[in-house]
């Protein structure tokens, strides 16, 4: 099978999303939208939580999950 | 943050039952594996996508925008989850404090004591709310004919049982209190 060369049709865009320049840029906008939401989270469970277990618990999945799809994000821009 | 008086302990807290971001959960999960299968679907009945030249190999570029996908999808559902959390009824020996968080941003705090409470009522609808015990608590107040309601709370019957016993308390402790005037 031929392979298919998109690069001189496809838009913009598209060609703009598969530079590892830009997509750095996309995780970095992410992550920072992360961290604003992560901080509001965090001032809830600390400041209403009544020092509850499952808010300890929730705050440790909620990081560990967190971090292992930015990490996978940024593995994917490097193997890219 | 809720603060005690003196003396007052908590008997029980009420919050919804798990049932409800069981359902949340679920409905996440679905909007989180979509693109893994339309890409799996894409590539399997268009064999020709895996040669698209876009100069570098597209299953790391599409993992790179699942990825961010699912940091979203996991964002947003513990925003959902702290606000089933946090919605919960503290039944303590003086009062009950009814917490309504209304997403991030918005939270109401009702105090009720036991001595102005009139009806306390309880609803079980459906299959699952009874085979899970969970439903929706009416407290009616006399005088005002305010009421508070807290939906799919776990256990209603017992939080009922205890607000009505704590409500007899509090009725005798009020009538001793008369009476030694």
């Amino acid at each position: 099978m031929e392979p298919v060369v998109l690069s001189n049709n496809i838009s913009p865009i598209l060609e703009a999303l598969t530079n590892p320049e830009v997509l750095r840029v996309v995780l970095g906008f992410f992550i920072f939208l992360f961290l604003i939401m992560s901080a509001i989270l965090v001032f809830h469970w600390h400041r209403y939580g009544m020092k509850s277990r499952v808010i300890v618990v929730a705050e440790i999945v909620f990081f560990i999950g967190a971090l292992f799809f930015m990490l996978t994000a940024a593995f994917s821009i490097f193997l890219f | 943050m809720l603060k005690l008086n003196k003396d007052e302990k908590i008997i029980l807290d009420v919050r919804k039952h798990w049932f409800v971001i069981f359902g949340d959960a679920f409905m996440m999960f679905i909007v989180a594996a979509l693109p893994a299968i339309l890409f799996m679907v894409a590539v399997k009945y268009f064999p020709r996508l895996q040669k698209v030249n876009i100069g570098n190999d597209l299953i790391y570029l599409f993992s790179f925008f699942y990825s961010i996908w699912l940091l979203l999808i996991w964002t947003i559902f513990f925003v959902r989850w702290t606000d089933y959390y946090l919605d919960v009824w503290y039944i303590t020996s003086d009062r009950i404090v009814a917490i309504n968080q209304k997403g991030m941003f918005r939270r109401e705090i009702i105090d009720l004591r036991f001595e102005k409470i009139q009806d306390t009522t309880v609803e079980l609808n459906g299959i699952i709310p009874t085979l899970l015990n969970f439903g929706t608590i009416h407290v009616q107040t006399a005088g005002e004919g305010r009421e508070i309601i807290l939906r799919n709370a776990r256990n209603p019957q017992e939080a009922k049982k205890i607000i009505l016993l704590q409500h007899a308390i509090s009725l005798e402790r009020n009538n001793m209190s008369t009476t030694s005037i």
